[in-house]
C-alpha cells in the first residue's frame, strides 16, 4: 500500500536527521515550480508498505512569511502541481521548546489529516531537566506523540508502525479545548490573526501546565555555559573571529593538497589524450579545449566540499545563528543582515558555494542583494593574477619607515576594494530598487547539539553533484567555445615553419576570432592603459578567470605558462616587463597599467560557473545578466580611474 | 510604560502586549511574546544591537527595533 508523509517542523528540530534515518538519501531534490525552495522527497518500505516522505522547509508557522513557510502550506493543503496532498503529517517537536513548538502543531490539527507529533532531541531536553509526560500530551492533542532519538534511531520503527497505523484513521479531529479558545477570540478588537495567536499560547500554556516538568535541580547546562562565552561582547567576538579566521584559511590550506591531485589527474587526462589522439585539431580541443576547460572547474571542487563541510557542521551544532547574531549589526547598516555573513565570507574561496550558501536567507530581498553582491568579494581565482602582477610590477619597497612591503598592502587593498564596493552596491540596492519594509530579524539560536554525520554529508554531497553537474555542463559548452575562437581561423604561417613553436602559437592566437577580438576591442580598453594583448586575455578570461595567465602566456609568445611554475612565471614577468606598445618603444605595463588590470579583475563577473549558480539559485536569466553587466561597467570604471590617477600622480 | 528594548541584561519582566498591527508583531506573537509570558534579555551584540532573549525555554534573537514593539511590565 502507498502513503504520502510530509514531515513538517520548526527549523533546527533534527527533520532532517529524522529524513535520513526514515528514507536515507532523497530520491529527489529539485525547486518547487516558481520558486527557489527546494523540494526534498524520499521513499522507503516498512512492512510491505511504500512510504512516500516530502520533507518540507522549516516553518514556525502556517501564516507563511517566507517562501519556504507558503510551501509547506501548498503542500500541506495539497495546492502545489505535481505534489499530492499528503495522508499524513508528521510533526517534528523539539522536546527542549515543547511550548513554541506546540504553536504548529495546533495548527496542523486543524488541516483534518492525520497528525502524529515526532518528539526529538528528547536527550538533550533530559539533561535540561525537562520532563514531558507524553501520554498526558498526547491525550490532550487526541494524536499519537512518540519519542525519538534519532542519532541512534531510537523510535524510528515505532514512527513507521504508527505511520501506517494513521492511514487507517478516518482523519483529525480538532481538539475540543483548542476550539473553545479560538471561539473566544471572536470578541476581539485585534486583527484576527494576532488574536488567534493569542489563543493558541492560551491553550498551549493550559497544556504545558499539566504536561511539562522540570527536575528538582535544573542546573546551567554545558550549551548554557558555552552560551554565555560565545555571546559575550568580548569573549563572543574574539571566539568568532578566530573560528571565521581558520575556517578561511583551512578552505585554502586543506583544499590546496587535494586540488593538487586534482590537477595533477587533469594532466595525466591530458597526457593520455596527447598520445591517443593524433596531433591536430581533434587532439587540440579534447587537450586545450575540454580537459582544459573543464579541469578548470573541477580544481575547484576540493574547496567546495570543504566549504560545505565546515558550514553543514556549523548549522548543524548551532554555531551559524550565532554568528548572523554577532554580525547582524554591521551588516544592516549596509543594508544586509547577519545572515548573509556566512555566505559572504565563503565567498572569498569561491563564489559557487557562497552563493549556494544564501539559501539559509529566508527574506527573498536580502537573499537576492547577498547573491548580487557576493562575486565582488575576491574569490581564491584571483589570486595568481594579483600576486603575478604585484610582484611583477610593484615596486618592492617599504611602506614608510615600517617593515610593511608595498607588493602586501597593494594586495590587501585589492581584496578590500572588492568589500568597499560591495557595500556600497548593496548600501545603494536596498536604497533605490530593492527598498522595501524592513523584514523583521527574528532569529532562533538553537541549543547546542552535536551534528549529525548523515546530514552533514548529505549536505556535502548534494552541494558537489549539484556544482558538477550544472557548472560542468556550461562551462564544458563556453571551454569548447572559447577554444573554438581562439583556434579558428587556422593560421596562415609562412612556408617552412614550425607550428609547435612558441612564436608560431602567438601568432596563430592573433589571427584566430580571439585574436581579432581583442584588437577590435582595443579603442575601449586603450583608455584604461592597456593594449589589444590585455583586452584579449581579458575577453578570454570571461569564461573563467584563472584562464589569464595562461592565455596572456600564449599572446607574449611563451606557449602555455603553468602560473605555478617558477620558471613559467619568471619568463612571462620578464616578457611583460619588455613588452612594447605595436610599433613603438613605449612600455605598455606601467604600474597604473598592472593597477588597473587588478582592479578590473577584483570587480569584474570574469566566471560563467558563478552566473549559472545565479541562475539557478534565482531561478532566472534576468539577475546573471544584471550581474554580469554592472560589474563589468564597474570594473571598467574602477580600472579608467585607477589608470588615469595613477598615470597623472606619475606612478 | 515600557518596552523590551530599554530592559537592562539580565533582567527578567512580563510582556504586556505587542504595539502594531503588522506582520511583524504577528511574526512576535507566533514566536511566543504573548501577553502573560515571562522574558529575560540575556545579552546582546557587541554593537548593542540585536538582543538575545530568553522565553519558554529557548533563546530568541531580535533586533532592537523589534524588541520596541514588545511592551512589558514594570
Amino acid at each position: 500500500m502507498k502513503l504520502t508523509v510530509a514531515l513538517l517542523g520548526n527549523p533546527n528540530t533534527g527533520k532532517s536527521t529524522l529524513f535520513s534515518a526514515l528514507a536515507g538519501i532523497p530520491t529527489r531534490i529539485a525547486n518547487y515550480p516558481g520558486v527557489t525552495v527546494e523540494e526534498k522527497l524520499g521513499q522507503f518500505r516498512h512492512r510491505a508498505h511504500t512510504i512516500k516522505l516530502i520533507d518540507l522547509p522549516g516553518a514556525y508557522s502556517l501564516n507563511a512569511k517566507s517562501p519556504d513557510e507558503q510551501v509547506a502550506v501548498d503542500v500541506l493543503h495539497g495546492n502545489l502541481p505535481g505534489i499530492e496532498q499528503p495522508d499524513c503529517i508528521v510533526v517534528v517537536v523539539d522536546a527542549t521548546n515543547l511550548s513554541r513548538n506546540l504553536y504548529l502543531v495546533s495548527q496542523a490539527l486543524a488541516i483534518g489529516k492525520p497528525v502524529l507529533v515526532a518528539l526529538t532531541l528528547c536527550d538533550v531536553a533530559e539533561s535540561k531537566g525537562i520532563h514531558i509526560n507524553r501520554e498526558k500530551l498526547s491525550e490532550f492533542l487526541g494524536c499519537p506523540v512518540l519519542r525519538l532519538v534519532a542519532p541512534r534511531q531510537e523510535g524510528i520503527e515505532h514512527l513507521a508502525d504508527a505511520l501506517i497505523e494513521s492511514s487507517n484513521r478516518s482523519g483529525q479531529t480538532h481538539p475540543e479545548s483548542l476550539k473553545s479558545h479560538l471561539a473566544k477570540t471572536v470578541n476581539s478588537d485585534r486583527p484576527v490573526a494576532s488574536a488567534e495567536a493569542i489563543a493558541r499560547y492560551g491553550w498551549i500554556d493550559e497544556i504545558t501546565k499539566d504536561v511539562l516538568s522540570y527536575s528538582a535541580q535544573r542546573s546551567r547546562s554545558l550549551g548554557d555555559h558555552i552560551d554565555s562565552v560565545l555571546t559575550h561582547r568580548l569573549l563572543g567576538t574574539v571566539v568568532f573571529a578566530l573560528t571565521m579566521l581558520s575556517i578561511f584559511s583551512s578552505i585554502f590550506w586543506l583544499a590546496s593538497p587535494l586540488m593538487d591531485l586534482v590537477s595533477e589527474g587533469v594532466e595525466f587526462a591530458a597526457g593520455l589524450a596527447e598520445s591517443a589522439i593524433p596531433d591536430g585539431i581533434l587532439q587540440s580541443l579534447v587537450v586545450d579545449g575540454v580537459i582544459a576547460g573543464v579541469g578548470g572547474v573541477v580544481i575547484f571542487l576540493p574547496q567546495i566540499a570543504i566549504l560545505f563541510l565546515f558550514v553543514a557542521v556549523l548549522e548543524g551544532c548551532g554555531y551559524l545563528a550565532r554568528a548572523a547574531f554577532l554580525m547582524d549589526r554591521l551588516l544592516v547598516g549596509v543594508g544586509l543582515s547577519g545572515k548573509s555573513f556566512i555566505p559572504l565570507l565563503s565567498s572569498f574561496a569561491c563564489a559557487i558555494p557562497g552563493i549556494m550558501a544564501a539559501r539559509t536567507i529566508e527574506n527573498r530581498r536580502d537573499r537576492l542583494l547577498t547573491i548580487l553582491v557576493a562575486p565582488l568579494m575576491s574569490c581564491s581565482a584571483r589570486l595568481p593574477v594579483y600576486l603575478l602582477l604585484c610582484s611583477a610590477f610593484v615596486p618592492n619597497v617599504a611602506v614608510g619607515n615600517s617593515w610593511i612591503r608595498l607588493p602586501a598592502v597593494v594586495l590587501a587593498s585589492m581584496y578590500l576594494i572588492g568589500v568597499l564596493v560591495a557595500a556600497i552596491v548593496a548600501f545603494i540596492l536596498s536604497r533605490t530598487i530593492f527598498r522595501g519594509p524592513p523584514q523583521p530579524f527574528v532569529l532562533e539560536l538553537p541549543s547546542w547539539r552535536w551534528p549529525q554525520f548523515a546530514v552533514v554529508a548529505e549536505r556535502v554531497r548534494e552541494a558537489a553533484v549539484s556544482f558538477l553537474k550544472n557548472a560542468g555542463t556550461l562551462i564544458l559548452a563556453v571551454s569548447i567555445v572559447v577554444w573554438a575562437l581562439g583556434s579558428f581561423p587556422r593560421p596562415v604561417l609562412e612556408a617552412g615553419a614550425n607550428p609547435e613553436t612558441a612564436e608560431e602559437q602567438g601568432e596563430a592566437l592573433r589571427q584566430s576570432f580571439l585574436g581579432q577580438a581583442g584588437r577590435l576591442i582595443e579603442p575601449v580598453v586603450k583608455p584604461l592603459g592597456w593594449d589589444w594583448r590585455i583586452g584579449c586575455a581579458a575577453v578570454a578570461s570571461f569564461p573563467a578567470r584563472e584562464v589569464v595567465l595562461g592565455v596572456l602566456g600564449v599572446i607574449y609568445n611563451l606557449g602555455d605558462v603553468d602560473p605555478g611554475e617558477e620558471e613559467g612565471a619568471g619568463m612571462l614577468i620578464r616578457q611583460l616587463r619588455a613588452a612594447t606598445w605595436d610599433g613603438t618603444d613605449r612600455k605598455v605595463f606601467t604600474l597604473p597599467v598592472a593597477l588597473s588590470i587588478m582592479v578590473f579583475f577584483a570587480l569584474c563577473a570574469q566566471c560563467a560557473s558563478t552566473l549559472v549558480i545565479i541562475g539557478k539559485e534565482t531561478a532566472s536569466w534576468f539577475w546573471p545578466l544584471v550581474s554580469f553587466t554592472y560589474m563589468t561597467a564597474l570594473a571598467w570604471i574602477g580600472a579608467f580611474f585607477v589608470f588615469q590617477i595613477g598615470t597623472a600622480l606619475g606612478w | 510604560m515600557h518596552s523590551l528594548a530599554s530592559i537592562d541584561i539580565g533582567s527578567t519582566t512580563q510582556v504586556v502586549d505587542i504595539s502594531g498591527e503588522d506582520s511583524t508583531s504577528l511574526r512576535l506573537l507566533e514566536m511566543g511574546l504573548t501577553p502573560g509570558v515571562e522574558v529575560t534579555v540575556v545579552s546582546a551584540a557587541p554593537l548593542g544591537d540585536p538582543v538575545e532573549l530568553e522565553l519558554r525555554g529557548y533563546r530568541l534573537s531580535i533586533r532592537r527595533n523589534e524588541a520596541a514593539r514588545v511592551v512589558v511590565a514594570n
